[in-house]
């Protein structure tokens, strides 16, 4: 079992919706993948509980639609969470169901998320959010190094807002 | 007073589409049709385009698919260029459509369809998806998310993406297979044959509780079409195609992809915007046929693979000639999936399967192409026309659901006569009519997928076209 395993999805063509693709490249400069597990996805599938179950604690990070550009949200996801009904779209929270129904584990979890500012067309992130992606980097970062060294014990120590991510 | 129900969206498809059920004054069903209400427009917008860009454009016709529309595409590339490709890249393609194969149909037997079959058709709605099914058979969750992420992993490892992988281009791909992903498919084929052994036995133990649906899912006698090798074994990337009649008989065989628009021909409809496929000699609507698993299965004599064959000769007993009921679809696409399994275990097996010759490389050497596959839920054909300098001047796209419709269309109006009476429905009722369609998984040309319970609305419209009452959910 790895101990981290990083989800970052979101629309690369879409300007800030792909934020989570430009942290993850920088975020793999800084881990070791033998510490942490970093998967770039367009969409959260069902597929991804599989390998979410084998994680000893598995962080979203995504682009958020609500808030002021370039801030931070970070959110622990109810491990008992059940699932709304689902349509085009699969959320955290479902994933983490779905490794507790399918796989029988249920691992911690955190989204970490940014607000975007822009979603047009486009690769390159708007000013705004290239400016804070260090930040956003970093806030990532602090997390996972919480949870190297002493996984189990370090969990509690995560600091998160109440706040619903995306 | 007449009246239409209107399912709108249908639930678990790929896609967009409606249903409309007509009511008499008495509120027995008159007809029902089921509708496609989006446009895509991609024949129109590839003219001008060069050829050898095709393969890439054509692939975003679909999220689901796009390995299908990659190959046939080329196909026709290759027709124009004029050559033959390497023996290597041949069966590299072919495993790639089979891997696509099995994703696909694990997404629409074990996502789409198995809530249906597991919690039943009268079920809570907001229960019957794949969460629901991981809550109530967890293991068989597991089978299909399983087989789902080892058809879509072997993608991304030839292809490098899951989605729209560009390894495929006119005269072969674009890279060799390496000796460490080759081992690797080869690691996983162990757990694919857990899963698919799973689905099979548990849709064969529950098969029965669905015999009053059988006789009323789009059952009923028509033509079968799909792609066969020489030896009259089941085919998804090569061969050529076999058309035969509701008692078995053989009406076609071997026509190649450049021959297909002699025998083939499109209808359109006022309700729809996919068009209607048919076999030109029987004339529209008599020559319609249907394509995918239960079409393949039915034409063919053996799947060409030991445990398929074993599946397909219990899959022949339901029937005395070609097997009629469309819920049969289930059962044929988990013995495609098995033929796949085991047919990407023999290519990988193939000698010559790290060969680093692929490509073969041309121009322009005539003005017309065309190319055929199977994709997961039927035949699918594409056709060129280019210029001197190759640019495409005319385009035709004749998609496995288009081909399917007529049956789609006949399959809605047989169940919505049976289940409706007197102008009486439940939402279960709804959900066995949408159910005969995603039997056939339809594929609507779209590059999302629904997952589980979308909005439904039910529109009861009088005569004079106004709205009396509508119903939500979701």
């Amino acid at each position: 079992m790895q101990p981290v395993l990083i989800i970052a999805y979101g629309n690369a063509l879409r300007s800030d919706d792909g934020v989570a693709w430009h942290a993850a490249e920088l975020l793999r400069q800084r881990f070791s993948s033998a510490d942490v597990d970093i998967l770039t996805v367009h969409q959260l599938v069902p597929e991804l509980a599989e390998r979410a179950s084998h994680a000893g604690h598995v962080i979203f990070i995504d682009a958020a639609a609500h808030g002021s550009p370039g801030e931070i949200f970070c959110a622990k996801i109810d491990q008992n969470s059940t699932w709304a009904p689902a349509s085009h779209r699969v959320t955290p929270d479902q994933i983490i169901a779905l490794c507790r129904h399918a796989y029988g584990v249920a691992p911690k979890a955190t989204v970490v998320s940014i607000a975007g500012g822009c979603f047009n067309h486009g690769e390159k992130l708007s000013k705004d959010i290239q400016a804070e992606l260090p930040k956003f980097v970093g806030t990532v970062a602090s997390l996972v190094q919480q949870l190297i060294p002493c996984n189990s014990n370090n969990r509690n120590a995560i600091v998160c807002h109440s706040e619903a991510a995306n | 007073m007449s009246k239409t129900i209107a399912i709108d969206p249908v639930t678990r498809l790929e896609g967009h589409g409606k249903i409309t059920i007509q009511l008499d004054d008495q509120g027995e069903v008159a007809n029902a049709h089921f509708h496609v209400t989006q446009v895509r427009g991609f024949e129109k917008f590839s003219e001008g385009r060069p050829f050898y860009e095709m393969p890439s454009l054509m692939a975003r016709i679909c999220g689901i698919c796009p390995v299908s529309h990659l190959i046939a595409s080329a196909k026709a590339c290759e027709a124009i260029m004029s050559v033959d490709i390497p023996y290597t890249a041949a069966q590299l393609r072919r495993m790639l459509n089979l891997a696509q194969m099995v994703q696909s149909h694990a997404l629409s037997f074990f996502y789409l369809s198995s809530p249906d079959l597991l919690l039943g058709l009268d079920s809570d709605p907001a229960s019957r998806h794949i969460f629901g099914v991981a809550q109530a058979h967890p293991e068989l969750s597991r089978a299909g998310i399983g087989l789902r992420r080892f058809g879509q992993h072997i993608i991304e490892l030839l292809g490098d993406k899951r989605i729209h992988p560009g390894w495929v281009i006119p005269g072969g791909v674009t890279e060799p297979l390496s000796a460490a992903k080759r081992g690797e498919i080869l690691g996983m084929l162990p757990e694919a044959y857990r899963n698919i052994a799973l689905g099979l036995n548990w849709y064969k133990q529950i098969a029965d509780q669905f015999h009053a649906e059988a006789q009323v899912f789009a059952n009923f006698p028509s033509l079968y079409m799909g792609l066969l090798n020489e030896d009259e074994s089941v085919e998804f990337t090569d061969g050529a195609l076999r058309i035969i009649d509701a008692k078995g008989a053989i009406l076609e065989n071997g026509i190649t992809a450049a021959r297909f628009p002699e025998f083939i021909g499109e209808a359109v409809e006022p309700y729809s915007y996919t068009k209607f496929a048919y076999y030109k000699p029987l004339g529209y609507p008599e020559g319609s046929y249907r394509v995918g698993p239960l079409a393949r299965l039915n034409i063919a004599r053996s799947m060409g693979t030991p445990l398929a064959d074993i599946e397909l000769k219990q899959f022949k007993l339901l029937a005395l000639g070609p097997v009629q009921s469309s819920l049969h679809y289930h059962y044929a696409r988990l013995i495609d999936m098995l033929y796949g399994i085991e047919r990407i275990e023999e290519i990988l097996t193939d000698p010559l399967i790290l060969d680093k010759h692929i490509r073969a490389i041309a121009g322009v050497n005539r003005l017309e192409g065309a190319g055929q596959a199977e994709a997961p839920r039927g035949t699918l054909m594409h056709n060129y026309k280019v210029d001197e300098n190759g640019l495409i001047t005319w385009a035709n796209l004749v998609i496995a659901t288009g081909q399917n419709n007529n049956a789609m269309n006949k399959g809605v109006a047989q169940a919505a006569k049976h289940y409706i009476k007197g102008g009486q429905y439940s939402e279960g009722i709804l959900n066995r009519v949408e159910a005969v369609v995603r039997t056939f998984d339809p594929c609507l040309s779209c590059s999302t997928h629904a997952l589980g319970q979308m909005p439904l609305e039910l529109q009861l419209v009088n005569c004079a076209g106004e709205v009396v009452d509508v119903v939500r959910r979701g």
